[in-house]
């Protein structure tokens, strides 16, 4: 009561100060006679600018109150119950917990981008698409890279795609004895699931790419600019920052992301905060998203060169010139069929990057569908929760076979 | 007209300094990173509350700098489209002010730039910094037995620096930036040399990127503007303090987009990350010479050591793999035991 009484009194207080402010702006620019010209400050009469500020302040108060509450585990990212089934140096392997009876007898192994963890996927309950597949009777493997310190600097895509994944696959095969399982490959994992698909088509059933960068030279894209794709190593020398830095630190590669729309991606939304602040499911939603976002593994820096280089920069994954190991990657060996999602405003991968796939690809069953969203808006818009999982779950379910 | 153009000149000069602000965070971010690679990855890699609300704040503190500044330029200018008067001239005039103080920004920086001393001052105060920076990261590492490495006394690396600030820049620093280096310290003083060298490159390049930044800001308040006008014009109200900060946001990462699609730009800015790059380089050396000396191991001891250990571990994986294959061949083929010796054979 008295924290009332004591909330009252200080939006009285900060309505006195605005009406007076507002005054005195007033006074001053009626005084150079400019009102009726001035934009938008005096199109709102003092009486609706000072309602509005009220309004913003009792937010902010909620707000303060809402995080005052919250704690770190109040933003755990990943809610669906899972079981590790599989480990290697850092590598984890889930395995979530299937909620039909009998679910799809070929499983689906989820395989993620390096540069943010994986957990996008099973952001919360209500935005989850690992629980909407579930729900749609799927058996779903995630695979979570880890966090790559120091002394996985080393570690190159021959042992992530021939290494890891390939392990993976091999784990799932034995585990459900079949020769077959599906991949669904997001955004560089969908880069890394093509190459697994080329060089092993004999363990892929049915692959999905979501999001996934394919033709790395879209002339208007940024990551393609900042990579250095025109320019070379004068606008991005790979091989000194590698040598340099060692392993890729996240927060240089979010700093990079976050460049791209500095004052949208940096600066609007945290000025948009206090308008959501005040509701504790928008504000635990904001802060998830926060968390996901800056929650970036280093990159193990070989690797980091080896796809910097030769996808970004020389734009081999096309021409077939891109050697995984000792194994070359070639497009037109990924026959089998192949469901291709991209996002129609992605910044980051820009959908001539994705839809250049079909030109690449041997297989004579390939769909290809988008949704009106950005990159992260095919994990968390509400529309894309609702219509996403169905489309993958009856396109496997009509290729079970 | 002479006071608007004061006017002009003092916001100018605010925004400037807020632009410059915004160089300094970026700058701030990378020392950071440096910072970031001495201690635990995932730990710091995780932030909790306190790190988004620190960010928010700045932020927030940061942009409504720039609202107030730029809705008062949008008052200046305002009245003379309503007017009917020459806002284009006007507008023009207010960007030429703008960038006048890139200008100065730039001659200022370029002067100091051509004073090697106070640039070798600079750079040894830098240097204790980093020293610190180090210094602090192996206590916490090493704990009492740094301590006694230190002489438990503040941190050497000070000591070595004001050493061979004393040495280098007050006795002798024109003539060994000349000669060849002597003596037991020479590989030190070449290195100390080398990543002065260095820094110097960097300082000269991270000016070079702050002015780029300050002159696409100036670029895209100039778009705000335009747009702010044809809004105007069209008779089209920007109706609340959020649809001015869209706008504004939309437009100034337009402009920056298209900004660092040049190659020049991207040249900029490439040149400011391999020099600091380089000096990362630079600066592991000086390190390694001094973690020698006190008996240490070495960075690049350490990552000879993940190599080899990264190498096994790939070569027992690939054993084990075909160990595997071979006992499953065995399992699927039992070889036929050998009938015991008849009476006969024996």
């Amino acid at each position: 009561m008295k924290l009332k009484r004591k909330q009252t009194h200080q939006l009285q207080k900060s309505r006195q100060q605005m009406n007076s402010s507002n005054q005195e702006l007033d006074s001053t620019v009626v005084g150079r006679k400019h009102k009726a010209m001035l934009p938008f400050l005096m199109q709102m009469r003092l009486e609706d600018a000072s309602d509005e500020y009220t309004e913003l302040t009792k937010k902010v108060f909620k707000g303060i109150e809402n995080l005052s509450r919250l704690r770190e585990e109040d933003i755990e990212i990943g809610s669906t119950p899972r079981e590790v089934v599989y480990r290697e140096d850092k590598l984890i392997l889930y395995r979530f917990q299937p909620i039909v009876e009998q679910p799809l007898s070929i499983p689906v192994l989820i395989v993620y981008a390096l540069v943010n963890r994986p957990f996008m996927v099973d952001l919360q309950e209500d935005r989850s698409l690992v629980a909407n597949l579930l729900k749609l009777g799927l058996d779903i493997y995630l695979i979570d890279w880890g966090y790559p310190t120091r002394a996985d600097r080393w570690l190159t895509l021959d042992d992530y795609i021939n290494g890891y994944i390939n392990n993976c696959v091999d784990f799932i095969r034995t585990k459900h004895g079949l020769d077959k399982i599906n991949l669904l490959g997001i955004c560089q994992g969908g880069t890394f699931s093509l190459c697994y698909s080329a060089i092993y088509p004999e363990k892929v059933k049915n692959l999905i790419v979501m999001v996934t960068p394919v033709d790395f030279q879209i002339s208007d894209a940024l990551l393609y600019m900042r990579g250095g794709c025109t320019v070379g190593a004068e606008a991005l020398d790979i091989d000194l920052m590698v040598n340099s830095l060692g392993n890729i630190p996240g927060d240089f590669l979010n700093f990079e992301f976050l460049m791209l729309k500095p004052r949208q991606l940096g600066i609007q939304k945290y000025l948009d905060f206090p308008e959501i602040m005040h509701s504790e499911d928008k504000l635990l939603n904001f802060l998830r998203m926060e968390k996901w976002i800056f929650d970036s593994p280093d990159q193990a820096g070989e690797a980091y060169r080896q796809f910097l280089k030769d996808f970004y920069q020389a734009n081999k994954l096309i021409k077939g010139e891109v050697m995984i190991g000792d194994k070359q990657v070639n497009l037109g060996n990924v026959c089998m069929p192949i469901l291709n999602l991209y996002a129609e405003k992605d910044h980051l991968v820009p959908p001539k990057s994705s839809i250049a796939l079909e030109k690449y690809v041997g297989t004579n069953d390939y769909t290809v569908l988008s949704f009106p969203v950005g990159h992260i808006g095919m994990y968390v818009s509400g529309k894309v929760q609702r219509d996403l999982p169905p489309v993958i779950a009856n396109w496997l379910n009509a290729r079970a076979d | 007209m002479e006071k608007e153009t004061n006017s002009w000149s003092g916001m100018a000069d605010q925004l400037m300094k807020t632009w410059t602000e915004v160089g300094t965070q970026a700058w701030k971010s990378w020392f950071d990173l440096m910072g970031l690679a001495a201690r635990n990855p995932i730990a710091d890699t995780k932030p909790g509350m306190e790190s988004i609300n620190q960010r928010f704040v700045e932020n927030q503190e940061l942009l409504l700098r720039l609202l107030k500044l730029s809705f008062n330029t949008w008052q200046d200018i305002f009245p003379k489209v309503e007017s009917g008067e020459d806002w284009q001239y006007s507008l023009k005039n207010y960007t030429e002010q703008l960038r006048s103080q890139v200008d100065d920004f730039s001659k200022g920086t370029l002067k100091v730039n051509q004073n090697a001393a106070e640039l070798w001052q600079l750079y040894i105060k830098e240097m204790q910094k980093f020293s610190q920076l180090w210094a602090n990261a192996l206590g916490a590492s090493m704990g009492p037995l740094s301590q006694a490495a230190v002489t438990r006394t503040s941190q050497p690396w000070i000591e070595l620096n004001n050493l061979y600030w004393n040495l280098l820049y007050e006795e002798t620093f024109g003539s060994l930036m000349q000669i060849p280096l002597l003596g037991p310290t020479r590989e030190f003083n070449n290195k100390l040399l080398g990543a002065f060298d260095g820094w110097t490159k960097l300082y000269r390049a991270s000016i070079d990127y702050q002015i780029l930044l300050a002159d696409i800001q100036a670029q895209s308040f100039e778009e705000l503007m335009r747009e702010l006008i044809s809004l105007a014009e069209k008779g089209e109200k920007v109706k609340d303090w959020r649809q001015f900060q869209e706008l504004w946001g939309r437009t100034a990462d337009e402009v920056f987009e298209k900004a660092f699609c040049s190659e020049e730009n991207l040249k900029v800015r490439g040149r400011f990350l391999n020099a600091l790059n380089n000096y990362r380089l630079d600066q592991q050396e000086l390190v390694e010479v001094w973690m020698k000396t006190m008996n240490m191991p070495l960075r690049s001891e350490v990552d000879e050591v993940h190599k080899s250990i990264y190498e096994l571990r790939k070569e027992v994986k690939n054993l084990k793999k075909t160990l595997a294959k071979y006992e499953a061949q065995a399992q699927a083929n039992p070889p036929t035991p050998e009938k015991p010796p008849t009476d006969e054979q024996q």
